[in-house]
């Protein structure tokens, strides 16, 4: 009985790693941050497991930011009043692939791809 | 006698037939003559058109000069001139101030936490761009070179 006990347990310890990797998706380079640009998949972020990695915009009526760190806790920020970049930011949804171009805290353009395929497992 | 007065008066009828012809000849020539031309009709010829062409050139002044705009009138008293667009309300100005003090508050600190985003918020939320953008591409650029070390639970705003 005890042996049986044993087997399971270790059983279960042995696919607990897997699991829990194929949940995280978080390989390295979710979040993926140069000098002139950044990118990487909202959903992704928001699920990553290391609470680290994160990539998103938000704004108002008159202007907006995006924002991104990486595994390694870098962060890069940018903001813009533009027109044509605010109303590319409103249509980000959590499928979204965002990948943003910045210099001296200005974005200098946002670009979205939104597709079914970027979703986050459920 | 009688033949020769006769003569005489046959001769003097036939010139002077001969003269009242001539004379009411030349009268009817004249209408032929003056016949109405557009002159004389008031209208102008070529001729006419082209005099006064040359009268008119002959005035005209010669030279580039004649072609050079005149000077423009200056102003002896100019009066500035007030872009209502550019008048920043009391108000626009103040939120401003307050929120440029929450970012070097937290550049002093080297930190920026949720509190900080939530007082920045506050006071930018309202601004328009002009105001607010200098300030968020400065805050920007501050965590993007690392000067302000994020603690934050996601988005810094």
């Amino acid at each position: 009985m005890k042996k049986l006990a044993l087997c399971a347990l270790l059983g279960a310890l042995a696919f607990t790693p897997v699991v829990a990797s194929a949940g995280l998706k978080s390989s390295p380079g979710l979040v993926t941050l140069t000098s002139s640009r950044f990118s990487g998949v909202v959903s992704d972020a928001r699920n990553s497991a290391d609470n680290v990695q994160y990539i998103g915009c938000q704004g108002g009526g008159t202007f907006s930011y995006c924002f991104a760190r990486n595994a390694a806790g870098s962060s890069v920020m940018c903001s813009t009043s533009d027109a044509g970049l605010m109303a590319a930011i409103r249509g980000l949804t959590p499928n979204s692939k965002l990948e943003v171009g910045y210099h001296t805290g200005s974005c200098t353009y946002v670009w979205v791809w939104t597709q079914s395929s970027l979703a986050a497992p459920l | 006698v009688r033949v020769g007065s006769l003569l005489v008066g046959a001769l003097g009828l036939t010139l002077g037939i001969a003269l009242g012809s001539a004379f009411t000849g030349g009268r009817d020539a004249a209408p032929a003559a003056a016949a109405p031309t557009a002159a004389t009709r008031g209208e102008l010829t070529r001729l006419d058109v082209a005099a006064v062409v040359r009268a008119e050139l002959a005035r005209a002044p010669r030279g580039p000069a004649a072609a050079v705009a005149p000077a423009p009138v200056v102003d002896p008293d100019p009066q500035p001139e007030v872009d209502d667009a550019a008048v920043v309300a009391p108000e626009v100005l103040d939120h401003a101030a307050r929120a440029t003090a929450v970012l070097d508050q937290a550049l002093a600190r080297g930190q920026w936490t949720d509190a900080d985003g939530d007082a920045l918020r506050a006071q930018i939320a309202t601004l328009p761009s002009e105001q607010a953008m200098p300030i968020m591409v400065r805050m920007s650029d501050a965590v993007t070179r690392g000067e302000l070390a994020l603690a934050t639970d996601g988005m810094p705003l």
